[in-house]
């Protein structure tokens, strides 16, 4: 059975979330890779899966998504993040396809 | 009312040439726009004020009665680029509000993008003018913040207004603004934080493209970029009106573009409000002036939303482009920059 670590982003990052990158402004898309998703999606031991919660801030902007999660399929691959991410979203359920075409898109 | 007397005149006339030459001279330290209310004018006042517009001390600029660049963006477009031309001569301006009968906020942010821009520009000015006559626009005028960007002599009441969230400007995205305006429109229209999600979404791509499509504007002097934004619910309507303008190089100037398109620039035949139409559209993935096929993505992702009705009423100007539900046609002016316009319902 796979083992979960959480990342609740209205928790553990901000309810009001950027833009793109760190000079666009606060809780941008880049600082949130870089400070939360790419040290906890490398530490993540086999088997284990980092699931992201979404729900509980104002929105997501694509171009934050785009640079959070392209971002990471752009240093790893594609396959490999979604193999290892696992998103939830109650709120915007149509977000989670959204999130996972961005990764599945995401080459240079 | 008196007359003035001849003394009273020669005075007058001496004290305001070494008064504006005093001025210039320190125009570089600081910028000097100050408006006044004229009907709170003592009669004394009222006469200098007459006197010295009469007497081209200042050159008069009076704008159009509909002072609004959606409802009226030839007129308003062809007066403000009269501004940047007197303003360069280094001419005293008198901007005469008194005869607007119509006024909206798209303008007034306008104006206040070019006195920013030509502060960066360092150059010298003497700006003054007055309020409009009419109460509705004079009230619009002053609940909207402006005069917290200017100086001003009347004695205008800076109470908020509850229907209105001020004019806001900056040049990064700022996620503490746009929840502050969330936040209005979930109490104004009774809305839950799921409904706004995507409100929160427009509003910062929207300051994020400001950024990052920034550029030189000659405009608007250095590479000097700020978005502006303004709110007003509107009862009648039940409705929330969002004005947001940024001052970048604007949509037609930055997108990239077919060789077929750089040629038809060239020779003329080219609309710029169909470059609006094909960012809005995602058209092609190459239209991201950074070259990158997951970028521009916001654009059309606004779209998206009007299209199904979540905001209504969109409209763009953007260069001479203009784009709204009807009209789609080129403008012979131009405005430097972006201009949204769009309502939100509760429904």
């Amino acid at each position: 059975m796979a083992k979960y670590k959480t990342i609740k982003i209205v928790k553990d990052f901000s309810g009001t979330l950027g833009g793109r990158y760190k000079t666009d402004g606060p809780y941008s898309g880049e600082l949130f890779r870089e400070q939360l998703l790419r040290p906890a999606f490398d530490s993540l031991k086999d088997a284990e899966i980092l699931l992201i919660d979404f729900d509980g801030t104002y929105g997501y902007p694509t171009s934050f998504l785009e640079e959070a999660f392209g971002g990471l399929a752009r240093l790893f691959k594609p396959e490999e993040v979604l193999e290892k991410l696992k998103f939830k979203s109650d709120e915007e359920p149509g977000l989670i396809e959204e999130v996972e075409n961005i990764i599945k898109n995401a080459t240079e | 009312m008196k007359k003035l007397t001849n003394k009273r005149k020669r005075w007058l006339d001496s004290h305001a040439k070494t008064t504006h030459r005093k001025e210039l001279k320190r125009g570089l330290k600081w910028d000097r726009t100050t408006f006044v209310d004229y009907s709170q004018q003592s009669d004394s006042s009222k006469r200098r004020l007459d006197y010295q517009t009469s007497k081209n001390k200042y050159d008069v600029l009076i704008p159009p009665k509909n002072f609004s660049l959606f409802s009226n963006p030839e007129k308003v477009l062809s007066f403000f680029s009269n501004i940047m031309t007197d303003v360069r001569w280094g001419n005293p301006v008198y901007f005469d509000m008194k005869p607007i009968t119509n006024l909206s906020i798209d303008a007034i942010m306008y104006f206040l993008a070019i006195l920013q821009g030509l502060k960066y520009k360092g150059a010298r000015y003497n700006f003054r003018g007055s309020s409009p006559s009419d109460k509705r626009c004079r009230h619009l005028l002053e609940s909207s913040g402006f005069f917290s960007y200017v100086q001003s002599k009347s004695r205008v009441d800076l109470k908020h207004d509850t229907e209105v969230v001020q004019i806001a400007s900056g040049s990064r995205t700022e996620p503490s603004v746009v929840k502050d305006l969330c936040d209005f429109s979930m109490a104004k229209l009774k809305l839950d934080r799921r409904q706004i999600k995507k409100l929160y979404l427009i509003l910062i791509e929207l300051m994020t493209n400001t950024k990052h499509h920034a550029y030189k504007n000659r405009a608007f002097g250095r590479a000097i970029t700020n978005w502006y934004t303004f709110v007003e619910y509107v009862e009648r309507k039940n409705s929330i009106r969002f004005i947001f303008l940024d001052t970048g190089e604007g949509i037609p100037s930055t997108i990239r573009k077919k060789v077929s398109e750089r040629v038809r620039n060239l020779i003329g035949l080219q609309s710029q409000t169909d470059y609006i139409i094909s960012a809005l559209n995602g058209d092609f993935e190459f239209r991201s002036s950074t070259g990158k096929h997951y970028r521009g993505k916001g654009l059309p992702k606004i779209n998206s939303f009007y299209k199904e009705k979540y905001i209504k009423d969109l409209t763009i100007i953007s260069n001479q482009g203009y784009f709204s539900e009807r009209t789609n046609n080129d403008l012979r002016n131009k405005l430097s920059g972006a201009l949204f316009y769009w309502e939100l319902y509760r429904n």
